[in-house]
C-alpha cells in the first residue's frame, strides 16, 4: 500500500527531503520508522517521537491504511 | 479564541486591539524573543519549522483547557516560522478575563504547552556559522501555580 511520510526538522535534514510516498506490505508505524531509521540514520528512537497519521497525532500502534500520511515528529521546541 | 501560524513580523499592539473588550478586567500577554545566546554559545539566527496541518489543533486544544481551568474571557496565540533573527519576537500568547489573577495564571499555562506540544521545531544557527536543532525545552513547568520556578 502506498503512505505518504511528512518530515520535519531534524528527520527532513537528515532524510534530504519533507516528503516522499512509499509502497509498504506492512501496517505498522513502528516498523515503517524502523526502515526510515535504517535508510537516513535518524538519530531518534521511535518511543522519543510522536506520531501524526492524516495530520492527527495518533497512537503509535496505530495501524496504517493505504493513502495514509504519517509523520514523526521530534519533540516539539517552539516558543 | 484564535490562534494564527504565520511568517511574517508579529504586531503586539495589533493583537492586543484584538483582543480589547468591555467586560474585561484585565489584559495578560507574553512575547518569546530570540535572545542571542543559549548555553553558552551565540547566537546569530533561529530557524522555526512547523507542522500547519496539524498546528491548529493543537493550538485549539490549549486554548480550551485554558478556558476550562482558568475564569478568562478569550486568549490568542500567535508562532512565527521561518527565519528569525535576535530580538525578533517568535510567539505571542494575550489573555483576557475579568479579573487579574486568571490573566497571569492562564497566560503561563498556554504558554507553556504551547512550548511543549505545539508541532514547531527550531534550529539555532550560531555567529561562527555552525547550527543546530534544539532538542528539547529544557523547562518542564507545565503547572501554572509553580510560579516559584526559575528558568
Amino acid at each position: 500500500m502506498q503512505i505518504q511520510i511528512l518530515y520535519f526538522a531534524q528527520l527532513a535534514d537528515h532524510a534530504g527531503k519533507t516528503e516522499e510516498s512509499r509502497d509498504i506490505d506492512y501496517s505498522s508505524p513502528a516498523q515503517l520508522y524502523h526502515d526510515l531509521k535504517e535508510a537516513y540514520h535518524f538519530s531518534h528512537e521511535f518511543t522519543q517521537l510522536q506520531v501524526a497519521i492524516n495530520h492527527q497525532l495518533s497512537a503509535h500502534e496505530t495501524a496504517l491504511k493505504d493513502g495514509d500520511s504519517i509523520a514523526f515528529l521530534p519533540p516539539m521546541t517552539g516558543g | 479564541m484564535t490562534f494564527q501560524l504565520t511568517d511574517s513580523e508579529i504586531s503586539p499592539s495589533t493583537l492586543r486591539r484584538e483582543l480589547l473588550s468591555l467586560s474585561a478586567g484585565g489584559y495578560c500577554s507574553y512575547e518569546g524573543w530570540v535572545r542571542d545566546h543559549n548555553e553558552g554559545n551565540a547566537v546569530a539566527e533561529l530557524h522555526y519549522s512547523g507542522y500547519p496541518q496539524l498546528s491548529p489543533a493543537i493550538a485549539e486544544t490549549i486554548l480550551e483547557e485554558a478556558k476550562a481551568k482558568f475564569h478568562i474571557e478569550d486568549a490568542a496565540i500567535v508562532h512565527r516560522i521561518g527565519l528569525l533573527t535576535t530580538g525578533d519576537i517568535a510567539v505571542w500568547v494575550g489573555v483576557t478575563a475579568h479579573h487579574r489573577g486568571d490573566t497571569f495564571l492562564a497566560c503561563r499555562y498556554i504558554i507553556d504547552n504551547v512550548k511543549h506540544r505545539l508541532p514547531i521545531w527550531k534550529k539555532e544557527v550560531y555567529t561562527d556559522g555552525s547550527e543546530a536543532w534544539i532538542e528539547s525545552n529544557h523547562c518542564g513547568c507545565t503547572d501554572p501555580t509553580n510560579l516559584e520556578h526559575h528558568h
